[in-house]
């Protein structure tokens, strides 16, 4: 077997964070190479930026790429006849949205990866699903938004899978209590993303009052709504356990320009890296790599991409790590939080407008 | 339409177009007023005197700037050029819409208008720096003390959300408009119509360079080079690198070899004085700074981009252009090797604003420039002066552009 269906095929969090220190750099330096050899314009940056991924000590040697730079640039490192699909990031009001594109051998590591880390929450069994989405979001086959993805990529895990909201993105009340009574004592699995079930599936619980206390919800999407309304983690669960019995909620964070970086919470409230990826939290200004418990820009590492240099990115998130190999988790690696996005840029300057280049780089 | 808010004079009543243009309605003013005079002065004083402005260079450099000595200067400067026989009277109402983000700029503008002899309406846009929230609260006060000086009979300044509604009231009341900004945002502005008898003056997005001449910069003892490296970094990061007048692209001349060494030791210097922390780059701009590097890196001619600091990245460029357009700043320089500087020459573009030098003769500049054409900078000045701002900016001159030249011949000199 080779080293990702190895990796894939282990539990997703039972690796000691010295032994991934040492995995993580064996494949991401040989997946640096690999892009320098095929991607056209990773290799240009290699040359620009002076890169020497073949003396990395560890996997902080390594080069990254700002994850904004798939807003502007499509890299590929396979030719564009196998591409096989894209993803495409929800991009926030009025942003351009991030696309990366999948081989086929891509898009299969990516479906095992997520199974991987799915399973070890799910097990094998396959539950009646709710999605706190409308069946709209499904409906663009050929590039899917990160949402439709996510979403599509979860009903594998789940069986009559019950859209819980309709093309306006109101709530199928009247539905959504039949498909309650109908599965009335099962354990079902409830997904969708962290604000909508905040706001229209905690609601009709609230309203509904079934009793969902051997159910699963697993939710990502972030948090800034809901701290708008002053709604962390602790409230959030709190709030759903109260109103179903829910208790087996798991958050996850991952982002579309790399694949297969499914953070999964664990039972301490932290996120987790499965054997397979990683993160490390840097220093804003110097980039350095920074020590647990300071906080910093999170960067996200993943031995899955392959037809798109992505196994190293630069978020624009400020996190934190919590604790490695923590006992008390019951979950080995690094166990971290996020604590938000990182500040935009003030703008002083001449002008008022502030364009990003609509594409490529030139002075018109 | 949005709502106005009205910064000076300060009101809450919600007050509309016509009852915020009352006041000016009755242009009476000259050029060089006594009482607009003495209104510089007393901004001047109190800016100078207050506590909450001393830390703020901004304000301080518009405290100098109209201190009473500077306008004696604009007066005289101005007298020379109005004779009998040529007229300059003022334009009538001028509507500026000054940049969001260089607070004050504003202010010059203003400055320049008004001794000229007209009303103005400033419309701010964006967040109310505090430098902008001291110089209204000092132009209120002025006019609560000193109401003989009648300061709201000439100026208005305002607040509102982008409306195009707005914008057209007041410049269908105006005689000039002020546009500083994004191409995008002239162009929209400009949409919007004026009087038939009503101009603009433009003010768009430009970037900057610097030519350094390698064997003066090498001729120089270690107190001269580094004063020469503390100039060039007021000049570029003072408005984290942002202002259009800021240096973005470094140009070498002399003989490659040279230069390189040169350069090394240049911002090696820089690096050294930016350890100091004089200079904070934040989050966001680190963050935004590594993205322009690495497009930059991907979509230009850049052989090379070393990090002499976290405040310092330089990108080794094999011609000097490609530098225009969108910016990060922060702390991020293009870099050309020129064997000659007449080579910069055909380079140049009408989009440049500010070639600051060392090492070079008048002469040599201006030959340089008399060859562009067309496409050439607007303003050189030497490494150290690039931010301040003057009379000639963006190939106007501000001391003559908010009046009318209005020849006088009466025949009488012929006949006698």
């Amino acid at each position: 077997m080779d080293l990702m269906s190895r990796l894939i095929a282990m539990p997703p969090f039972s690796m000691p964070q010295h032994q991934k220190d040492g995995v993580m750099l064996e494949g991401l330096r040989e997946l640096c190479l690999y892009h320098l050899d095929h991607c056209e314009e990773y290799r240009r940056l290699g040359k620009v930026f002076d890169w020497n991924p073949a003396e990395a000590r560890c996997a902080e040697d390594l080069p990254w790429l700002p994850v904004g730079i798939f807003k502007t640039h499509r890299l590929l490192s396979v030719s564009e006849h196998e591409v096989y699909t894209e993803v495409v990031s929800s991009g926030t009001s009025g942003r351009r949205p991030s696309r990366v594109a999948l081989d086929r051998g891509t898009a299969d590591l990516q479906a095992r990866a997520l199974s991987s880390i799915m399973t070890g929450v799910l097990g094998k069994q396959r539950r009646p699903m709710i999605v706190i989405d409308s069946e709209s979001v499904l409906h663009d086959p050929k590039s899917f938004s990160a949402r439709g993805a996510g979403v599509l990529g979860m009903m594998r895990f789940g069986r009559r899978p019950f859209f819980a909201l309709d093309h306006q993105m109101q709530l199928r009340e009247k539905e959504l209590s039949g498909f309650l009574k109908e599965h009335a004592g099962e354990s079902l699995l409830i997904f969708g993303f962290t604000f909508m079930v905040w706001e229209f599936f905690l609601q009709a619980v609230r309203r509904l009052g079934p009793d969902l206390s051997s159910s699963i919800l697993i939710h990502s999407g972030g948090w800034k709504k809901l701290q708008a309304r002053a709604v962390d983690n602790a409230d959030f669960k709190a709030a759903l356990s109260s109103a179903a019995g829910i208790r087996r909620i798991y958050n996850f964070y991952g982002m579309a320009e790399q694949v297969g970086s499914v953070f999964l919470e664990g039972e301490d409230g932290l996120l987790y890296p499965p054997v397979f990826a990683d993160v490390v939290i840097r220093d804003p200004i110097s980039w350095r790599p920074l020590p647990p418990g300071k906080e910093g820009v999170l960067q996200v590492l993943s031995l899955i991409p392959r037809s798109y240099p992505g196994h190293s990115l630069m978020t624009e998130d400020i996190g934190v790590i919590e604790s490695i190999d923590s006992p008390a988790a019951g979950r080995l690696g690094k166990g971290f939080r996020i604590i938000g996005r990182a500040p935009e840029s003030e703008i002083r300057g001449c002008s008022d407008t502030f364009s990003p280049p609509s594409g490529r780089m030139s002075d018109e | 339409m949005s709502e106005i808010r009205s910064f000076f004079p300060e009101r809450d009543d919600n007050p509309g177009v016509a009852e915020l243009l009352a006041p000016l309605c009755h242009p009476t003013l000259q050029a060089f007023e006594p009482r607009v005079l003495q209104l510089f002065r007393e901004i001047s004083r109190r800016i100078s005197r207050s506590e909450d402005c001393r830390n703020s260079p901004e304000l301080q450099a518009l405290a100098f700037w109209l201190r009473p000595a500077s306008i004696q200067r604009w007066q005289e400067e101005y007298d020379s050029l109005v004779q009998a026989s040529r007229l300059l009277l003022p334009r009538g109402r001028v509507f500026h819409l000054p940049p969001g983000n260089v607070p004050l700029q504003f202010a010059y503008c203003w400055a320049y208008a008004l001794v000229q002899g007209n009303t103005n309406i400033i419309r701010l846009s964006g967040r109310m720096s505090t430098d902008t929230e001291a110089f209204c609260r000092i132009l209120r006060e002025i006019a609560d003390e000193l109401p003989e000086l009648r300061v709201d009979e000439h100026s208005l300044i305002i607040g509102f959300e982008h409306d195009e509604n707005l914008v057209g009231a007041f410049s269908e009341a105006s005689d000039v408009r002020v546009i500083w900004g994004g191409d995008e945002t002239i162009r929209r502005i400009r949409r919007v119509p004026l009087p038939p008898r009503a101009i603009d003056l433009v003010f768009p997005d430009r970037s900057s360079l610097c030519m350094i001449r390698t064997k003066a910069c090498m001729s120089l003892d270690r107190s001269a080079f580094q004063r020469l490296v503390t100039d060039f970094f007021n000049d570029a990061y003072s408005f984290d690198q942002l202002a259009c007048a800021s240096p973005r692209l470094v140009v070498w001349c002399g003989k490659e070899e040279e230069s390189r060494r040169c350069a090394e030791d240049f911002f090696r210097m820089l690096a050294d004085h930016l350890s100091e922390g004089e200079y904070r780059l934040s989050t966001g701009s680190s963050i935004e700074r590594r993205l322009f590097a690495t497009r930059s890196a991907i979509d230009l001619p850049v052989s090379r981009i070393r990090e002499y600091s976290p405040e310092l990245l330089v990108a080794e460029i094999d011609s000097p252009e490609g530098f225009r357009g969108y910016f990060c700043g922060g702390g991020f320089f293009f870099q050309a090797f020129l064997d000659q500087y007449s080579q910069l020459g055909p380079a140049l573009s009408r989009r440049d604003q500010t070639l600051s030098v060392f090492g070079f003769s008048q002469d040599e500049i201006g030959a340089m420039l008399s060859l562009s054409g067309s496409e050439s900078v607007h303003r050189v000045v030497p490494i150290g002066r690039a931010l301040e701002f003057g009379r000639f900016w963006d190939g106007y001159d501000l001391l003559t552009a908010f009046s009318r030249w209005v020849p006088v011949d009466t025949g009488d000199r012929a006949r006698s």
